[in-house]
């Protein structure tokens, strides 16, 4: 027999799946022809500057750059977003909201936007956004770790489907870009 | 609205359920009409990203999820070809035990058919999709020989092996539905790591690369971005039509003498229930009060093991290559769930993904390692429960003005101990084949959705008969994921295949002795 998990155990598994919650609304487009699109016109689409910052603040320690290696910045993260919330209007009061999330606590907390704050400042607030205790009354109306989770995966595919990270994951590239005739 | 000419068939929703009963039921000279409300997408034009295939579940299909609810399910296929574009074609057949889990162990239903009535229509629906496999694992049920050879194991699947074997567990070549070898006038593999989003080569078989061609050619006619809104009933009580909206928001009535639904576990009940009238106020065929209850999903948690030195060839595969069914059947008197280990390689963003709980540095530091992991995932059987369930949403509607499903799905503590048992395996052959260090992903969905409409011989507990019929209205099916009574611990398309093919002949007999309106 195996033995029954406890209480605790259960309710961190629930939490940390929890997260995910209405997250199937939020998945986005294709990113290779979003990349396309956004060369062409790279202005924003639907964040203000001001947010645009911010989101892509967020974006740059959810995968930093280093000298050594690029990260969301390079793969421009905050960019691929802008265009996703243009094209998927049940995302845009997620990222609207979670960028005054972000910067009302930072705000509460040390006086400044988020954008402006140190990169470990940006890191303790995020990990308090990931786990639902993130202060502020812009997350009343956006649950915090739906936003870091859907945060995170639109950086994820912004960078790890990018070939310029490939160098760095080993990866060769799927079908298409490894096999030049079908390209 | 505009009415359509009566056609004898119209099935709703063009997955591996739905386009097994239009190409059996064309072939048998039967008109048929398919309302697919996803688009056509033909495997030349399968993108080059791993990402895509998630996206097409996107804003297109909303649903809502009570708090509680395990990890949501991201796993629509809203397309020609449903979920079986970016399945990982692992074609397990149910061990025979799985039919008769209350019988055995006192959890769950017995299901109303079993090994005897399923193992035929398991056969045509390998020889149909072309199935690469070894025969003779001693913890299936026994089984003649695959149409094809399996596909030889890939560099992180020969470590698996090796783990496996220190522990006395049969790391056996998994059943793919894959061509090991030219097939069926498709091509054999070409190992691209492209299925989770698509075959480009057509190499993989999927509803869109065997049944769809086949019923368009022997006359079914598929209606693609077209959403049924309705099954709408005669003065008898018997399906007349089905009311859709297309691409424009224009509304049709297809009048049909038998209507097929298949529109995976959480769509089907949804229409279900979207179709309620006077005589059937909760819900059409839902006088069980069953319509969209016991929905199963199988818990998954994928385990990662760092090796040592880069896997540099042979590695990328998505598709499951080998699996470990030592435990997919529990013994009398265990807790009753079984579960497999099955192999799998995801592409780095999928990676990055499954690891959601990952960022910054520690992100960094895990996704340097890519290219010396090897994952094994470990998924459960869950039980049905009244409690998991789909309903439709009081407040949400979509962009049609439809009430979108909400889902309360959640995975109970013996779920999520047995998922641990087999992390816990899993992590045990990831160590011995060598692992310097092991990972276990948050727990997941795999999409496997299953139950809310199950057979059954009493139409008070159940809302289909064993031929997937609903017991409320003889001419209306539903040949989904739904029709299952519980979901057993393995990859369930080939079992929908089996029941639909087998739900098709009775269909057809049962039309040819005029069984269904004129």
């Amino acid at each position: 027999m195996i033995q029954a998990i406890t209480r605790r155990q259960f309710v961190e598994t629930t939490l940390r799946t929890a997260a995910l919650s209405a997250a199937a609304l939020y998945l986005g487009p294709n990113l290779i022809r979003t990349r396309a699109a956004i060369a062409a016109d790279p202005g924003l689409k639907f964040l203000t500057p001001e947010e645009a910052v911010t989101i892509a603040a967020a974006c740059a320690r959810i995968i930093p750059s280093s000298p050594a290696e690029p990260g969301a910045t390079e793969a421009g993260a905050a960019g691929v977003i802008d265009f996703v919330c243009a094209n998927t209007p049940p995302l845009r009061p997620l990222y609207r909201g979670g960028a005054a999330g972000l910067n009302e606590t930072a705000k509460a907390l040390h006086q400044k936007a988020f954008a402006k704050i140190t990169p470990a400042e940006q890191d303790a607030i995020l990990a308090s956004v990931q786990v639902g205790k993130a202060a502020g009354k812009a997350w009343k109306q956006i649950p915090s770790p739906v936003f870091f989770f859907v945060l995170q995966l639109h950086t994820k595919s912004a960078y790890y489907t990018n070939p310029l990270s490939f160098k760095f994951t080993g990866y060769p590239g799927i079908y298409h870009q490894s096999h030049k005739r079908h390209g | 609205m505009a009415k359509l000419d009566r056609v004898d068939v119209c099935v709703v929703g063009a997955g591996p359920g739905g386009t097994t009963t239009a190409m059996k039921c064309a072939q048998a000279g039967m008109k048929v009409v398919v309302l697919e409300a996803g688009p056509l997408r033909y495997p030349v034009k399968y993108d080059e990203n791993e990402f895509f295939a998630f996206a097409w579940d996107s804003a297109e299909v909303p649903a809502t999820y009570d708090p509680e609810t395990t990890a949501p399910t991201i796993n629509r296929g809203r397309c020609i070809g449903g979920s079986t574009i970016h399945w990982t074609q692992v074609c397990l057949r149910f061990h025979e035990s799985h039919f008769r889990m209350k019988s055995i162990h006192g959890v769950g239903e017995d299901w109303p058919i079993g090994w005897k009535e399923i193992a035929p229509y398991y056969d045509q629906v390998e020889k149909l999709w072309g199935v690469a496999g070894l025969s003779g694992n001693p913890s299936q049920s026994p089984r003649g020989p695959y149409p094809m050879p399996p596909h030889p194991f890939t560099t992180p699947s020969k470590i698996l092996k090796r783990g496996a074997d220190k522990l006395g567990w049969n790391f056996h070549p998994a059943p793919i539905g894959t061509n090991s070898v030219a097939y069926d006038g498709r091509p054999p593999c070409e190992y691209c790591n492209n299925c989770l989003s698509g075959c480009p080569t057509g190499a993989k078989a999927s509803a869109l690369s065997v049944m769809y061609p086949r019923a368009v050619k022997a006359g079914a006619l598929f209606r693609t971005g077209c959403f049924a809104t309705r099954v709408n009933l005669d003065p008898k009580g018997r399906a007349k039509s089905v009311s859709y909206l297309d691409e424009t928001g224009a509304l049709f009535e297809q009048e049909a003498r038998l209507v097929v639904i298949s529109c995976n576990s959480i769509e089907s009940p949804r229409l279900l229930l979207l179709s309620a009238n006077p005589l059937f106020p909760d819900g059409l065929a839902n006088s069980s009060g069953l319509v969209g209850k016991n929905l199963m999903r199988h818990p998954i948690q994928v385990n990662i093991g760092i090796v040592p030195g880069e896997i540099t060839e042979n590695w990328h595969s998505a598709s499951t290559h080998g699996v470990i069914l030592d435990f997919h059947v529990a013994k009398k008197g265990e807790y009753p769930g079984g579960h497999v280990l099955e192999h799998i390689s995801y592409g780095p963003f999928t990676q990055s993904l499954v690891m959601s709980h990952l960022w910054g540095n520690a992100l960094r530091e895990h996704m340097h390692h890519y290219r010396n992991m090897v994952m094994l995932y470990a998924m459960v059987e869950d039980f049905p429960l009244k409690t998991n369930r789909v309903t439709l949403d009081p407040k949400v509607k979509d962009a049609r003005g439809l009430p979108v499903a909400h889902i309360r799905s959640v995975y109970t503590k013996e779920d999520l101990a047995l998922l641990m048992k087999g992390s816990d395996r899993a992590k045990q052959v990831l160590k011995a084949a060598g692992a310097r260090s092991t990972f276990s992903a948050p727990i997941g969905d795999t999409g496997h959705l299953l139950g809310t409409c199950r057979m059954g011989n009493n139409p008070k507990t159940s809302v289909l008969n064993p031929f997937c019929q609903t017991h409320d209205v003889k001419n209306l099916f539903v040949v989904d994921g739904s029709n299952f009574v519980t979901g057993a611990s393995v990859n369930p398309t080939l079992t929908i295949g089996a029941i639909a093919t087998r739900s098709s002949d009775y269909l057809i007999d049962q039309a040819k002795q005029g069984a269904f309106p004129a």
